[in-house]
Formats: structure tokens, sequence, C-alpha cells
């Protein structure tokens, strides 16, 4: 490759400092930078180059976050969300929280059929009917000329182009929900919309109204139907009733995340195919202008941007279910510690490919569950597993209510550079001018991250620095802190020994500092200043 | 799934710093970064993690840019004119500001795969995940590295001279 005689070029250069060279060359390089100078100035330059590159791109990470004035909740708190806990905007007036029939249920769970009631009382109510289940499974069977579950991954794409008028209504108001510059749309145009859907599709024997995807999967639900009518409904019925009911379910959340690039890189073609179609289907209907302008708009923001609108999936899924005739496993997935709905956690049925994601509000629904006690597993970023144990019955409704907690404290005194550490304070420990890194440690309480470091100015001093940050979005403390940005804190653990003085102030990013040692408040200041 | 947990504790630090470095939003960042690990909990397996992480991420961003250039001009406004109403009393804070501006330029100022090459190394990806990510060929990051980091340095300096130029006469 490289001969001693020829001079090493730039791009080598960064690579053997980078380690990134094949051994081979790697001695070939170093033979020759021993022996040569001009490289060897080159070598030295690229050394320069690489440290103060690194040091100009470290200077790029005190951007504050959460600047946004007034929008729709700032994304810090979804990161925090994932970290700890959610820290949700407050719920518009149309989530589940005022559907008071519904919320006092907390926990949705259905068995047999779905019946949206009328929009006008403002609530969502479902009844369990199993009965109702049917006469649709005939109307369907009717319409489709007979089942052909074979075709199932084919027929759930091609409503989707049929229909996109039944499907935009529904999925309209989600994204309209997701838009940072939300006061510029007409809200109540929202919950009305969403409403109205519903009802068409109960009176319509489940053809009227039907989103796309619903029809897409009627041959399944006709055999599950059949079944079910009956009585020879098997578990591999359920099964494959189930499996349709997950692939609706993708493709309702399709809208939220059609970024083919990203799934066609993780080799999830079919998926991809069907986010595609899913997408033709969504730019299709003559919508008003400006709301398909938003749209896509929003979407970029993604789907957690605290859409207030319920995800159409759960919702839909439970409407697949209701013609399957299996049993179903509903709930709501909250944060243990502030009692607030969570979204995007996976639920699983132990033992099977069943699962689901809760919507935006933290709804789940799992249909086609072979009766009997079933485990469900709950996951989501940030908080601790978990399982639980749910009697399922083909008689009454099946739910559960899920409560997780934050991931586990990390124990104090340890160096760590996780996860908490990373939502919280955006890098791994803080390097101050000077000061050797001793130890850092992350801690987390239900309303803050606290990351203690300790730091030696020289031989046997050291000093502390305690950086808390606040995990729940709260406006009012932030406005409390902006008001007070010196407000010194009393450091959280008892200082070392010795005359120890300490000073407080906040970051740029909002952390709560404090920095404490057996200094002087002036030389402890002079440290403050190198802080980055 | 609790795969994703692992994922999550060992890379989010590492992608958001880089997606606020490439970005200069710490908002979007967390966002991108945010979905990211939705995608990767819906992702079966992942071989390469770390490359996988940071590709995604780079392809969300390239989707929001595509899209929503002009939402993106809107929270720019926004941003400058809240960065009016913060009160910055410390001069250290000032001139981390100062630093940090130019530094944005400096960055914004290299092309868009120097960039990248750039913000994924110095988050430790290897030249082989770094080719990977950038769909480029692995004997090319050093060069790619290389001058990116040379045009930073030249840029960051040459604006600093600018800016210092600028106070000697203000």
């Amino acid at each position: 490759m490289l001969e001693n005689t020829a001079h090493v070029d730039e791009g080598t250069i960064h690579a053997w400092l980078d380690g990134a060279l094949p051994p081979v060359e790697r001695v070939a390089v170093e033979a020759h930078v021993a022996a040569c100078a001009a490289c060897a100035a080159a070598v030295a330059e690229a050394r320069g180059l690489i440290a103060a590159s690194a040091r100009i791109l470290s200077s790029l990470d005190d951007v504050p976050a959460g600047v946004i004035p007034n929008a729709t909740p700032v994304s810090v708190e979804r990161i925090m969300a994932a970290a700890a806990q959610p820290a949700r905007a407050p719920a518009p007036a149309w989530t589940v929280r005022r559907y008071a029939p519904l919320a006092a249920a907390a926990v949705i769970v259905i068995v047999g059929s779905v019946v949206w009631k009328s929009a006008a009382n403002r609530s969502v109510a479902m009844v369990v009917a199993p009965e109702a289940a049917s006469p649709v499974a005939k109307s369907d069977v009717a319409a489709t000329g007979g089942p052909s579950a074979d075709a199932a991954p084919v027929t759930v794409a091609q409503p989707m182009i049929r229909e996109p008028q039944a499907r935009s209504p529904l999925s309209a108001p989600v994204d309209a929900g997701k838009l940072k510059e939300a006061d510029i749309v007409p809200k109540p145009v929202v919950p009305s919309m969403r409403l109205a859907t519903p009802p068409r599709e109960a009176s319509g024997g489940g053809r009227a109204g039907a989103a796309g995807y619903a029809d897409a999967t009627k041959d399944q639900r006709a055999r599950g139907q059949l079944g079910a009518a009956t009585g020879n409904a098997t578990n591999s019925l359920m099964q494959r009733s189930a499996g349709a009911a997950n692939i609706a379910s993708n493709i309702a959340s399709s809208d939220a995340e059609k970024k083919a690039p990203v799934d066609a890189l993780a080799g999830k073609s079919s998926n991809a195919k069907l986010e595609e179609l899913a997408k033709r289907s969504e730019s299709a209907p003559a919508r008003p202008a400006t709301q398909l302008e938003r749209r896509d708009e929003s979407v970029a923001q993604s789907r957690q941007k605290a859409s207030p609108a319920p995800s159409t999936a759960p919702l839909r899924t439970a409407d697949e279910k209701q013609r399957a005739g299996g049993a179903a496993v509903s709930g709501v997935v909250l944060d243990g510690a502030t009692g607030r709905p969570l979204e995007a956690a996976n639920v699983s049925l132990s033992g099977t490919q069943q699962h689901a994601s809760t919507n935006s509000v933290g709804e789940f629904f799992i249909a086609g569950v072979s009766p009997g006690t079933q485990m469900l597993t709950v996951q989501r970023i940030g908080f601790t597993a978990v399982t639980q144990s749910v009697e399922v019955t083909n008689e009454r409704a099946s739910s559960a209510t899920i409560s997780l907690s934050a991931l586990a404290t990390q124990p104090s005194g340890t160096t760590v550079a996780s996860s908490v550490d990373s939502a919280a304070f955006g890098s791994a420990s803080r390097a101050i001018e000077g000061l050797l890194l001793l130890s850092s440690a992350t801690s987390q309480t239900t309303g803050s991250v606290v990351r203690r470091s300790i730091y030696e100015v020289r031989p046997g001093v050291q000093v502390t620095l305690v950086e808390t940050r606040l995990l729940l979005a709260d406006k009012a403390s932030q406005a409390r802190r902006e008001q007070r940005p010196n407000r010194a804190l009393a450091p959280s653990a008892p200082p070392p020994p010795g005359a120890v003085h300490s000073t407080g102030w906040t970051a740029r990013d909002g952390s709560e500092m404090v920095l404490s040692g057996p200094l002087s408040v002036a030389e402890l200041q002079t440290i403050r200043g190198r802080i980055p | 799934m609790t795969d994703v947990e692992r994922l999550f504790r060992t890379y989010h630090a590492t992608l958001v710093r880089y997606l606020t470095r490439r970005l200069g939003d710490r908002d979007w960042a967390e966002e991108v970064a945010q979905e990211t690990f939705v995608r990767a909990l819906r992702q079966e397996t992942i071989s390469n993690e770390r490359a996988w992480l940071f590709t995604v991420a780079n392809n969300l961003v390239r989707d929001d840019a595509r899209r929503d250039a002009r939402r993106r001009r809107h929270l720019t406004l926004l941003r400058e004119e809240h960065k009016d109403d913060v009160v910055e009393p410390e001069p250290s804070a000032l001139e981390r500001a100062q630093e940090a501006a130019l530094a944005r330029k400096a960055v914004d100022a290299l092309a868009e795969r120097d960039r990248m090459a750039l913000l994924l190394r110095e988050e430790g990806l290897d030249y082989t995940e770094i080719a990977e990510a950038l769909q480029l060929s692995v004997g090319s990051i050093g060069t790619t590295l290389s001058r990116a980091r040379r045009r930073l340095v030249e840029a960051y300096e040459a604006l600093q001279a600018g800016a210092g130029r600028r106070e000697g006469n203000a």
C-alpha cells in the first residue's frame, strides 16, 4: 500500500489518528511518519485540527431547548417523558378525560362489538353487544362474496386507495392536533369531525363509514365471524383475525410515520409498501388546501408531539374486533408517578405475537385473544417493564389499567453515563477546563434528574458540581426560574468537610447548578466561569 | 424489547448531541431522537445498532427538511424573537453564546456530507459505521473527515477574526 518513501496524504493521516487504518497500512504510516519531517508536521497539524474541530463542535451543545413560546408542548417534555415520566401538555378539552363515562371506567374493554354513540352528548361510549357481530359479519360476507383469507396483505392495502375519503375525516383531526401552530387551526372542527364518523360506522352495519383498512380485513373478519356465529370459532381463526387486526393497526398508525426511507432501510419492505400505499391514499382526497399543507408540516413533528387527538389506531382496531368474534383485551397505560396516560407503550400478550401500541391517550386494544388468563407485558422507553395478568372471557369485558414506573434510580456514587444523564443534560459529564473529573453520578427522582460531579482542583481539594434538571415541563417553575435566574440552591447532599462555600446559578440549558467546595466564593466563581 | 431500553440508555445522549450539533435546534434534535427510538421499538432486529440509529435519525432529519423548511424558518424566527427576551447577565454566558454562534456558522458552512461525517465521528462512530450511515465507501472517510476538520477550523478562525474586527471597531 504505502511505501516508506511516499508521503502520506491528509486523509490517511486522519484515518490513522482516528485508528481506522488496517494494521498493515498503519505500520507503514507509522514508519513513514517517524522518518519524514514533512509528514510528521502534517500529523501534528492534523492532531491540531482534530482537537480544534472537536472543541468547536462541543460549543454547539449549548443550545437552549424549549424556547418556543406558548406552543404546544415542547419536545424536552417528550424526551423527559421517555426518560422518566410523560410530561404532556394540558389535555385538550376533548381528550378522554372529558369523556366522563369513558374516563369513569378508566379503561375500555370490549368483548364482541363496539358501538359508538352519537356525538351529541360529546361522549364516547362503548357497548358490549356480542350478538351484534353476526349481522355485520353476514353483510361483510355478502359484500365480498365469501372469505378468502390468503389475500390478506393485498386486500389490506387496496381499500386505502379505493376509499380515501372515508379515511380522511378520521385522520385529519389527529394531524391537526399535532400542529405547533395549533392556534391557527380552528379547533372545534377537530372533535366534531372525529366524533361524527364512528356513528356512521355503527349504523352502517360496519360498511358505510368504515375506514379503508376495515374493508381490507373483512375477509378475516368474515371468517372470524362465521366461526363465531356457528359456534366453531377456533384458535387459529382467532389468531388470523388478530393478525389482521395487527396489520390494520399498523396501517392506521402509518399516517404518522410516512417515512419510507427509514423503513426501507430497516428492511421492512412490506411495511414500507403498505405505508407507501397509505401515503398515496392520504394525499389523494381533495381536502382543503390549508389542511393538507398543515398536515404535511405536522407530520414532521411526528405524532408524539402530544397530539391531543387520540390516535385512531386502537379505535379502529376495536372496530376490527367487533367483527372478529374473539375475546379482546384493552386498557390504558399510565405513568405510575403522575397518573398520566403514556403514549407509544408497547403492550404484548405473552406467548403470542399479539401486541399493540398505546395511542396518545394511553389506550391500547388487542383483539382475537384466547380466553383464559393472559399475561400482558407493557414496555416503554424509559420505564420499567410491567407484566400483569388479565382474565379474558368471552362473556364480559377484559380490561387492564397498567401503571408504569420510571426506570429505577441509579445508585449514587457510581459513575454512570446513562440515558438519564443524556436525557437531562444532553451530554455525558461536563468537562471543566483545568480540573480533573473524579466522578460523576446521576440520580433521578420523580421530578428531576440530579448529576453530581466531583472535580479535583488540586491534590486534596475537590469541588462538587450539582446539576439539577427538572423533568417536568412545568411552565410555572420555568417561569419562576426565569425570574430568579441566579437563585442559589442548597446542595442536596452534605458538602465535603471543611470551610465549604457554594455558589449557585442557572445554566443556559435550564439546569440548576450548585458548585461547592472548600474554596472561597471567589475561587468557586472562577471555576464556574470555566464550566462549559 | 428490553433491548430498546438498553439502546436508549446507550445511545440517547450521543444521538441527541449529534442531532443538536447538526440541526442547531435542541427541540428538533430531541424530537428526532425520540422518533428514532420509537422506530427502534418497532424494529425486530438491528444488526449494527449505532449505525442503524444514526442512519434512521439522518433519514428522519432529511424527511423533516424536505417537508417543512417553511415551518423551521418560522421556528427560527420565533427563536430569534425569544433571544431578545432572554437576559444573559453573565459575560461568560455571553461569550459562550458568541462562540456557539460562530461555531454554528462554521459548521453550517461545511458541505452536508462533510458535516455529517464529522459529527458522526465526534459521537464515536468508527469509519465503517460512518460509511454505512452516509452510504460512502470506507476508504473515503479519512479524506472526508480531514477536509471537514480543516474547513471547519478555518471557517471558525476566519469568523472569529471577523468578529474581533467588528468588536474593535465598535
